[in-house]
Order: structure tokens, then sequence, then C-alpha cells
């Protein structure tokens, strides 16, 4: 990994053009909600599997991504809340695999459910940034000789995401989000594009 | 005017200028590089998770909660000190430094030295060890004022002073100063919950021997990079 | 605000874990030894000693051990726990050698070639002869992985190797080393149990777990990850699996099967000389399964004329309740990790503490005057190996750096 490198770059660019926005530290902003909320956002969408494979064969990194995150918005602008969903990471089908039982064909499927923490800051009216840790659910569902078997570990794992949102009516939006699942712990990520519905839940 | 005379006396500029700016800081800090008010304190608790590397790690713990509590204070003529205690039960580390600041506008930088002390023991069933060392840590920082968010990244060398380790009544002690590796901090500090103020941030180091992992008598003569998320809030 | 997209982007990146990779030396030992004849047994073993390094300590240090290790012949050095691997040949009554050197801590390694010429000692050493101080002269030169960047090997025959009054075992941790140490082959693989020699150890440790389907297999760690396989897609561990689901997705890190417990006895007995085998038991593995195993590969080393013992390691008080259960259990060698009431409770062959525990000197003298061994484990660190072997009383050490452990016993 060139950590380094990209750290020095993600600084620079971090504080270049920034600095045009600054302001006095004890400035308020003063749009800024004053009071706390919960909002709940419900996300559907596409998923590509964008870790590194090496195998001689091909896996099929397409799959489909739902997520359900709840967050207390408090009143500034970093938030904190849960999330969790359903993902697939991959599937793959082998033809003859030799083993020292003879040739079998197998098939895999491997997919998660999440469960983790997530920050959230609000960057711009309709853009807000997301970072969460926790881990993943993993289940793997394998078929070879004809048997099949389902295994579900935990892997630690982290997430981060950025949405863009359109507001409908006074607590509903509609939106998309990017969004990066990665089960670290086992080397697995997907990339995922979101349809997303923010609903705010409760206020006080 | 003597050049000695001149120079003086831009210092003293530089340094009235910075302590006007300094006084009008009030937004808790504990990473963010700004002169502090002479005596003014800030005091952080929060946790850090290390992950250390697999390679040492294997199959054991590697996730590595540790409370972590910071306090920084102001000094005259843009001095400041801050202190660090990072408590695990079986690893603790002790960590006291000097830091002189500087603010331009929104950017702020600092230049310090930071002495730890740490120590770790086992003795449970089947171990019977402590280590202890002494760590020095030449830091440099700098720092964003975005308003109400504040980013800040410190770059520090982690330089071996001593080590020290037990294994029953075995001992292996070491003085030979080295430097093992670097770290890279990067921390946004910004108001939370009503007046609650939180930092949250990531530590990246690569380094030969990071002191929370101990217990592993690593034997891997590379750098590893072992990586740490902070979250605190700042009292 | 971009400054926090990017704090952001750095959380997935500091998951990643920085693996290295140690190059494969470019040379073909048998390629550049054809034509040579073998070596005999006696001149293998006569060239064995302590040798002063007076060109190349910038690889060997100052003293070197040279041994022959099996099919090789190895030379272990204290820095950075190096070692070269080499095979040998004859040619014009001179000693010829060809192989790779490795810096185990760190990741350095690459090609050795060297001689011992007739009138440097190779006439005699072929005699079966051994040399007086002075008397053998290795010359050579060692480079990189791609054999560029030569330097100079000089190699005298100070001292035979130490000795003492029972041969002293050097245990290699999972069948050779673990994969952090990037060795050529995977950790608990068939084919790193082939290399174990080379690296210094006449004995091996290998976990054993079982199948699904009851087959007792070699795998360490309690699930299945990406320190020791390729990605798969498989989750869990080799327990939930059977061997013929296991054959049919997983890979070890450099491509090898996951051997199943037989194989790698059969590996042991017929392309080794290892001469001891602790089978670590893990939960899912009955230790009455692994006493016939044991018997039967007994049987074997008896008809093969193979000095070969089978050891059956009971890690905790679980394995130890379960072995007492059995009707025969005295019969089973056993290596108890345990206390020392359990040591005797199941009269095992050997106690194995940890060696974080310390030397334990009182401990070890009172079990082995009981007529039973001692071995600690697993121990890595360079200076307490040194420690370990100068100070203790133990009857062998588990080590993930076999040739550490060879280097500092034999030049006691």
């Amino acid at each position: 990994m060139k950590a380094p490198a990209f750290i020095f770059l993600a600084l620079l660019l971090a504080a270049g053009p920034a600095h045009l926005h600054a302001r006095p530290s004890r400035v308020e902003d003063p749009d800024r909600p004053r009071g706390s909320s919960l909002v709940l956002t419900l996300g559907i969408g596409y998923a590509r599997y964008v870790m590194p494979y090496d195998a001689p064969f091909a896996i099929d990194r397409n799959g489909v991504v739902a997520s359900g995150r709840l967050l207390w918005h408090p009143d500034h602008r970093l938030r904190f809340g849960v999330e969790s969903g359903w993902t697939r990471f991959y599937t793959y089908e082998l033809r003859g695999v030799e083993t020292t039982f003879g040739a079998t064909d197998a098939s895999l499927s491997l997919s998660a459910v999440p469960l983790l923490a997530v920050f959230s800051m609000q960057i711009h009216d309709a853009i807000t940034l997301f970072a969460g840790a926790g881990g993943y659910f993993v289940r793997s569902h394998a078929t070879s000789f004809g048997t099949t078997v389902d295994v579900t570990r935990f892997s630690q794992g982290w997430m981060a995401a950025i949405s863009w949102d359109y507001p409908l009516t006074e607590g509903v939006g509609v939106g998309t989000e990017l969004k990066w699942y990665g089960a670290t712990e086992f080397g697995d990520g997907v990339l995922a594009l979101q349809l997303r519905v923010p609903l705010a839940v409760s206020g006080w | 005017m003597q050049p000695m005379l001149r120079h003086m006396f831009l210092l003293t500029a530089l340094l009235l200028n910075a302590s006007f700016l300094a006084a009008q800081e009030a937004a808790p800090a504990i990473y963010y590089p700004a002169p502090r008010a002479a005596w003014s304190t800030d005091v952080s608790i929060g946790l850090r998770v290390l992950t250390v590397p697999r390679a040492i790690a294997e199959e054991e713990i590697n996730k590595a909660p540790a409370v972590d509590v910071q306090i920084a204070m102001g000094l005259p003529w843009q001095f400041a000190v801050d202190g660090r205690m990072v408590l695990q039960y079986v690893t603790n580390h002790f960590r006291a430094g000097l830091r002189w600041t500087y603010r331009f506008g929104p950017l702020s930088a600092g230049i310090g030295d930071d002495a730890a002390f740490w120590f770790g023991f086992f003795d449970f069933e089947g171990f019977d060890n402590s280590m202890s060392g002494w760590i020095n840590y030449p830091n440099l920082s700098l720092g964003w004022d975005f308003g109400d968010v504040r980013l800040t990244a410190r770059g520090e060398a982690i330089y071996l002073m001593s080590q020290r380790s037990l294994a029953g009544e075995n001992e292996v002690s070491s003085t030979k100063n080295r430097i093992a590796g670097g770290a890279l901090t990067l921390v946004l500090e910004q108001p939370f919950w009503h007046d609650t103020h939180a930092l949250l941030g990531v530590r990246l180091a690569w380094t030969k021997f990071h002191y929370q992992s101990w217990f592993a008598f690593s034997t891997f003569d590379r750098r590893l990079l072992f990586s740490e998320l902070l979250f605190g809030l700042l009292l | 605000m971009k400054y926090a997209a990017l704090i952001f982007l750095l959380m997935f990146f500091v998951a990643c874990e920085d693996e290295v990779a140690v190059p494969v030396p470019e040379i073909d030992p048998d390629a550049e030894l054809a034509g040579t004849g073998a070596l005999s047994d006696a001149a293998l073993e006569a060239l064995e000693g302590v040798y002063e390094v007076v060109d190349g300590q910038s690889l060997l240090g100052r003293e070197a051990v040279v041994k022959r290790t099996g099919r090789t012949v190895s030379i272990f050095t204290d820095r950075d726990a190096g070692y070269c691997v080499l095979s040998s040949g004859e040619a014009d009554s001179s000693i010829l050698f060809a192989g790779y050197w490795r810096k185990q801590t760190g990741t350095e390694t690459g090609v050795f070639r060297a001689q011992i010429g007739a009138e440097r000692g190779g006439r005699g050493l072929l005699r079966g002869q051994r040399s007086a101080a002075g008397g053998t002269i290795i010359l050579g030169d060692f480079g990189n992985a791609t054999g560029k960047g030569t330097r100079p090997i000089q190699l005298v025959y100070r001292r035979p190797l130490y000795s003492g009054e029972s041969p002293f075992l050097i245990v290699a941790h999972r069948a050779g080393g673990r994969n952090s140490d990037q060795l050529p082959a995977s950790e608990n693989s068939a084919e790193l149990v082939r290399l174990a020699e080379g690296f210094g150890a006449n004995g091996v440790e290998i976990d054993v777990q079982l199948s699904a389907d009851g087959v007792p297999v070699i795998y360490h760690d309690a699930d299945m990850n990406l320190r020791l396989n390729e990605k798969s897609g498989l989750v869990g561990s080799v327990s939930d699996y059977t061997i013929a689901q296991l054959e049919s997705f997983v890979r070890l890190k450099n491509g090898e099967r996951i051997p199943t417990l037989k194989r790698m006895l059969a590996t042991i007995l017929r392309q080794t000389t290892l001469r001891f085998v602790w089978l670590d038991s893990k939960a899912s593995v009955p230790v009455a399964m692994l006493r016939e195993i044991q018997r039967s590969y007994e049987d074997s080393a008896r008809i093969l004329g193979r000095d070969l013992t089978i050891v059956i390691g009971l890690p905790d008080q679980a394995k130890v309740e379960e072995l007492l259960r059995m009707p025969d259990y005295r019969s089973a060698l056993v290596l108890c990790e345990t206390d020392l009431e359990s040591v005797r409770r199941t009269d095992a062959e050997i106690w194995a503490p940890r060696w974080t525990l310390g030397t334990q000197n009182e401990a070890v003298a009172e079990v082995q005057a009981e007529g039973r061994r001692v071995i600690t484990w697993t121990l890595d660190q360079a200076e307490y190996i040194q420690q370990f072997i100068r100070d203790g009383r133990f009857n062998g050490i588990l080590s993930n750096y076999p040739s550490l452990v060879a280097y500092y016993y034999y030049v006691q």
C-alpha cells in the first residue's frame, strides 16, 4: 500500500481549496438546526465486488445490495448511528475440479449482512459523508460433489459512503448513495450505488 | 538596527501576534496546534482501537481497545505541554511532551518532542512475562481550522531508546537507540452535541515495533503497518 | 469539505495489510551440479563443523555452522536468523555447493555457490576424513535473488559441532515455520515439511483438526483465513467442510492443498530423515483417532527402519481427560503441555511448557529425573534462544527459527 503518499496527497487536497471556506472558529452557522432528530434511511441498489481475486477462474462480481441506517442527528454537524442490510459479494461456478476423490462441479456464493456503527457529516445542503466501523456476517453457500453447505462467520470491517438527497416533504427525501462495504478481515469488499429514501422518524 | 536586534524584534512581534490569536481561541482542542492561552487546559477521554498486523497477531487478539486520556495546557510564549495515558491493563503507555506552536490565519503548526515510558505484563496461566521501555517521539503538526471543524495532521518518528523484557527468571534488555519507524495521525476536532466536542481520527504507524504488540515478541526486522482508530470526547 | 471525504477514505485504506513478497532466488541447484556425483554419508558428515567466516560476514556473521541436513547441507548463522540451504556434488576430488540463502527476520534472499577444492580439504573429506582446524576451506560467493551483486565467501573449519549427551530436538513449528516469514511453501503443508531439515530441524510440529466427515487434516487456525489460504469464498473452520469440499475449494497460501494427517506422515516417513513429529491435537480431533494413526505409522517406521518418534500433543486439560478415558492410554506416546500433575497422570513421555515461563530449571530437572524429556515452545527470539540453550536444561526447543536454534546449539 502506498499509504504515506496517499495521505500526503490527501492532506494537500484537503488543505488546498478548502481554506476558501475557512471562518473564524467561534462563528456558528446561523442556519444550522438546533434540535435533535432520528433519521432512518433505506437503500437498494447495485453492488460490484472490487477486491482482487487471484484465481485461475472468473468470478461473477455483480450483486444486489439493500441497507437500512438509523442516525441520530444532534445539534451539530457530526451524526451517529447504526447500519445493517444485505449484500452479495460474488459467486462462481467451476466445472470438473480435480480432487483425490475424482472430478466434480462446484459452485459458491458469498454474501454478507453488515452491522456497523456509523458517523456521518453533512457537508452541503444535499451532500453527506458517512464512515462506519464494525463488521459483517459473511455467509458461504458452497456446493460440490452434489452436497451443499452453508456457513456464516463474522468479519471485522468498515464502510464509507457519500450521498446526495432531494427533499420531497418535511420529513421524507429521495437520493442516491455511493458506498463502500469492506469485510477487511476476509479481504472482501463491494462498491455499491444505491437509491435511498431518508425518513425523519422522530425529532425533539 | 543591528541584525540581532532586528531578529529579536521580529520574533517578539510574531510571538505577540500569535499570542493574540491564541487568546481568541476558545474551542477545545487536543491536537490542533494553535497557540493556546497560557495555562488554559483541555482534557479528552476516549478510546483507541489498534489493529495489530496479521503477521504478528495471527489469529490471536488483533483488535485491542485502550482507554485514552489526554491533556493539553498552554504556556507563555506559544509553548504548550501535553500528556497522554493509554491504558489497557496488560499494556500501559505514559507520554509527555513540549511543543511550540504558531498560527497564521486558519493554518496552525507545531513542533515538539514527546518522551514516553510504557510497560506491560502477562502473568496468566502459561505466561510470566513483562516488558517495559522508553520511546521518544519527535513530532511535527499541521492543522487547518475550517470554522467549527479542525483537521490536524501530526507526523512523528518512533525512536526506541531502551527496552527490557522478562520471561520467568530470564531477562533480555537492550539500550540500543534506533528509529523503529514513524507515524502519521489525522484528527478531526469538532462540536458533537451541545457544548461537547469530539475528536475522531486515525493513526497509521509504520514501525518495526509497536509497544501494544509487545506480548507477541515479534521477530520481524521489517516495518509493518499498525492502524489505530481514535475517538474521544473533549471535556 | 474535501478533508472529511479524505479522512473517511483513509478508513478503508488502513485496513489493508501490507504483505511482503520474498523473491525466489534464480538458481537451479540440480542443473548447476549436473554431472557431479553424490557425496557419501561419510563425506557429508565429515564436513560438518563450526567455521570461521573470513569473507562474507555481512551474510554469515563471524562464525557459522555447517551441517548436513537430510539431503542438503545447510549453513546457519545468528545474523538476522540467516541460513543457506545447499545441494552438493563431487567432481575431480572437489566438493561443489549450489543453493540459496535467506535472512529470515527480514526478506532478503539470494543465490549461493561455493566449493571445497581438492587441496583445500576436499580430497580428505571425500574419503570421510574430518580435517583439523584450518584444514577445510570453503570458497564461493553469494548474490541477490537474480544472482547479481555477488560478494565473496570464505569459511575456514575451526572445530566440530557441539554434541550433548542425548540428541537435542530442534522442532520446527507448523511443519517448518509460519507463513509470515514468507517461506518457499505454506505452513503446515506437505511441501514445507520436505524443507524443514534444510532449515535446521530434526523434528516438526503439525496441527491436526478434523474435517466434517471425520478425516484428520493439517491446519492451524480455528477458522480458515487469508493468513493461511488463498481467497476461496469458504468461511468457517475446516471442521465445517468435508475433505472433498476442502479439496474442491481451498488452496493454501502457496497453492498447496490442505494435507491430510496420513499424507503428511507418509511424506515425513518416506521423503525426510526427520526423527520427531509432534501432533498438536486441536479440539475437534479425538485423541483415540490420533492414537490409531500414531500406532499405524510407528509400525511403518519400524518396517522401514526409520528412527521416528510420533507424539500426541495434549494442549489443554480437556485433551488430558480425553486421553485418560482411553483404556490403553499408557501405551500412547504423549506430550503434555499442561501442569506437572497431568504429565504424571498421563505418564507423558514429554513435558512441553511455554517458553514464556522461563527456563524453570528446577522443575525441568525434576521431570527429567522421572525419565521424561522437556521441550519448550514456541521460542523465536534470538536472545532468548541463546539464553535458554546456554542456561536451560531442555531436551529440545520448538521454534519458527530452527536455524537459530541449530546455530546456538551447535556452536556451544
